[in-house]
Formats: structure tokens, C-alpha cells, sequence
């Protein structure tokens, strides 16, 4: 069920690519993808592109996919080892949802932090009480780290 | 370009509660075998005198039960498996094919309600071939459906098709179920409720889509609720029968938080 799966949504990346998104698998594991998403417009992450790492359990799309950043992002919802605090990859996930779904919210989430569901609680901090510190930190990472240039 | 160090996957609080919960409810079966009823004395403590009481009353109309694992899906798939054990024994065609026409009418209601069809009939497709085959006679025994209920390639597929056929059927039906909703959850739409609390495996069903699942199936069942709460009445065991004054046709012990199959003396 999960490699049948799995190679329907590669079709579906293929033929409708989601906006500012990419995926697919790094080499011959169907299980593992590598993806990107340019850093949306208007945001301090404008201008960067962002690697993600994606696992597919055996048991997809039972289970969600295990995805995080390679890319360090400063977010208050992404921690130091990529990791996203996403409800659609934890308790709310559907068999109905799909990784190209799954990309578009994280967009959403690049888009708007949700500081109040915080899984870095200084950055959240920031975020809310300091917009501008915040926006020059997220900008600053998003050149070093982030940049097309490097 | 520097990366965060992804060595390896870190595991979130989430992934290793999911973990601990599996590892704990993999060492029971999936579907069980049929047990003596007198065997669910050791099921429960056999100290507690309240609860051994009620299992003497069980006792008397009952002889037989199966387990099935405690994983958040027991109750669709305590469903769904005695809707198929009867259909298998009774070799019923006109059952059978109501069971079928429900399926098939079900993707057409998710499609109309925007669901994509091209991911639903993998698991479609799973639960409407088995329905197929018992109706073929190529699934002849209880033991055959079992072993099919367990099966890597079937097991998921067929309660995550019944997740979706219960959703759809609440959200067409969101007048009668509304207002339970709004009463007794933080939702106030029918589609946030079912997507949050139906759809995703391993959720435990609450009444209302116990509810939805006989109406939707068009299936009367039985509740047998024994716990350990002392009920002012001469009957101790609590029984709960879904659609209300109906006749059931399958029979489930209900013990808080979980579903198991009864069957009739």
C-alpha cells in the first residue's frame, strides 16, 4: 500500500507542482524524499530555499511522513534540528492529506508562526513582543544559511 | 551551504509516545480468537466483586467472546469485523449487496463533499474487494476473514475506508449530530469535528459516531457496558442498543475505552 501510494503522489508532484515547492526521492529509496520551498514573499525569509529531509513510515499513509528542515530556519515553530511543530504531521494527520499538502503548509507556517503553540519559546518571545529583532534575526539566518548564492 | 545536524531522525515527544503506545498494544492480536466466556473473568480483577457479578449476568446470554486490539481502532474494527463474520455465515446475498451498495454509495458522498477520489479508492477498493469475495464464496470461513483482517496489505486499508464512510455520513446528517458536537467538543462545524476526531487512524470513537457507524451501516448492535460502578437496579451490566428499540444483530462488550465482540448463547 505505502510504495503504490507514495509513487501516485510522485506522479501528481510531477504533473501539478504545488507554487514555490519541490519533491522527490534522493536516489532509489522511495521512503526517503528530498524537498524544497523558496522562503515566501514579504517574509524575512524572501530570497532563501530551504531543504527538507522526508521520511515515509512503512505504514504511510497510516502514518504521517517524518519531515524536518536541513536548512536552519529561525521560526518559533521549527527547533535546531529542523524539527516542525505541525499538527498535520502529528495527531491531526489524514490518510486524505499528501505530501504536496503537507509542503503547502509549511509554506503557511513560514508565512505565519504560530507563536502561541511555540517549539522555541524565545524565538515565539521575540516574535511577539519584538517583531523587529525577530525579523532581523529570520532575515540575517536566511542569508547565511538560506541564501541561492551559496 | 550549512545544515542542521540530520544524522539522524530526532524524534519528537510525539513520535516516542506513539511508539511506547504500539509497542504495548502490538503484543495482542489484531483480531482474537474465539474465548470461552468464562475466560473474562481474568480479564478483569478478579477481586473486584462488582464487576464479577456483572460478568455472571453476561454469563447467561452469552458464551463466547474475541478480543480485539486496543489501538484506538477497536471499535471500527469490532464493527466491521462482525458485519463481515455474518456475511460470511449467513452467506446472505441481499446483505452483501446492501453492504456493497453502502461502500460504493459512500465514495460517491466523500467525492461530492470534496475528498479526492484518487487517494480514497486505494482503501476503497481494499474493503470492496473483500465484501466481493465473501460474496463469491472465496472467503469461506471465519478463519479465512481473520486471517484476511490481519493481513499487512488489508488491515489498515479497510477502517480507514470505514473512518471516511462514517465521516461522510455525519456530515451529510450534520443536523442530528450538530448539536451533540456543539455541546460536548470544541467544534462547531461537522467537518472540523470528523476531521479532527474521526478521520485519522488510531482515534477512539466516542457514542455518537458508534451512533453514526450502525446508522450509516444501517446495523443494529448491542453494547454490554461492564464496569466497575454499582448500578442501582437488579441489572448490573448497562445495556446500550444502537438505533434505539432495534433488534441487534452484533453484540460488543464495552469496557471504558474499549470494544471487544460478543456472541449469543
Amino acid at each position: 500500500m505505502a510504495a503504490k501510494r507514495i509513487q501516485k503522489e510522485l506522479k501528481d508532484l510531477q504533473k501539478d507542482p504545488p507554487a514555490n515547492c519541490s519533491a522527490g526521492p534522493n536516489s532509489d529509496d522511495l521512503f526517503h524524499w528530498s524537498a524544497t520551498i523558496m522562503g515566501p514573499a514579504d517574509t524575512p525569509y524572501a530570497g532563501g530555499l530551504f531543504f527538507l529531509d522526508i521520511h515515509f513510515p512503512t505504514d504511510y499513509p497510516f502514518k504521517p511522513p517524518k519531515i524536518q528542515f536541513r536548512t536552519r530556519v529561525y521560526h518559533p515553530n521549527i527547533n535546531n534540528n529542523g524539527g516542525i511543530c505541525l499538527d498535520i504531521l502529528k495527531d491531526q494527520w489524514s490518510p486524505a492529506l499528501t505530501i504536496s499538502k503537507v509542503l503547502l503548509s509549511i509554506c503557511s507556517l513560514l508565512n505565519e508562526p504560530n507563536p502561541d503553540d511555540p517549539l522555541m519559546p524565545e524565538i515565539a518571545r521575540d516574535f511577539k513582543i519584538n517583531r523587529a529583532k525577530f525579523n532581523n534575526t529570520a532575515k540575517e539566518w536566511t542569508t547565511k544559511y538560506a541564501s541561492l548564492d551559496k | 551551504m550549512d545544515h542542521v545536524d540530520s544524522s539522524s531522525f530526532s524524534m519528537s515527544d510525539y513520535e516516542r509516545q506513539q511508539e511506547e503506545i504500539e509497542s504495548e498494544t502490538k503484543s495482542s492480536p489484531i483480531v482474537g480468537d474465539k474465548q470461552s466466556i468464562e475466560s473474562l473473568r481474568q480479564a478483569y480483577n478478579p477481586d473486584n466483586e462488582q464487576v464479577q457479578k456483572k460478568i455472571n449476568e453476561l454469563i447467561q446470554n452469552y458464551s463466547v467472546w474475541r478480543t480485539v486490539r486496543g489501538d484506538g481502532n477497536c471499535f471500527i474494527r469490532a464493527f466491521l469485523f462482525s458485519v463481515c463474520e455474518e456475511l460470511v455465515l449467513k452467506k446472505d446475498t441481499t446483505k452483501q449487496k446492501h453492504f456493497q451498495s453502502v461502500l460504493k454509495n459512500s465514495l460517491e458522498s466523500l467525492v461530492n463533499l470534496g475528498y479526492p477520489e484518487m487517494l480514497l479508492d486505494d482503501f476503497y477498493s481494499v474493503l470492496d474487494d473483500l465484501v466481493t469475495e465473501i460474496g463469491e464464496g472465496k472467503i469461506k470461513s471465519v478463519d479465512e476473514l481473520q486471517q484476511r483482517f490481519v493481513d499487512p496489505d488489508t488491515k489498515d486499508a479497510i477502517i480507514c475506508y470505514m473512518r471516511f464512510l462514517i465521516s461522510a455520513y455525519m456530515q451529510l446528517n450534520g443536523d442530528e449530530y450538530i448539536p451533540y458536537v456543539l455541546g460536548t467538543t470544541d467544534h462547531v462545524t461537522m467537518d472540523s469535528y470528523c476531521k479532527t476526531e474521526l478521520e485519522g487512524m488510531y482515534k477512539e470513537v466516542d457514542n455518537i459516531i458508534v451512533s453514526a457507524t450502525c446508522a450509516a451501516c444501517g446495523v443494529s448492535l448491542r453494547l454490554e457496558c461492564v464496569d466497575a460502578q454499582n448500578r442501582d437496579s437488579t441489572q448490573q451490566v448497562q445495556t446500550i442498543t444502537f438505533p434505539d428499540q432495534s433488534e441487534p444483530t452484533i453484540f460488543m462488550l464495552y469496557r471504558p475505552g474499549h470494544y471487544d465482540i460478543l456472541y449469543k448463547r
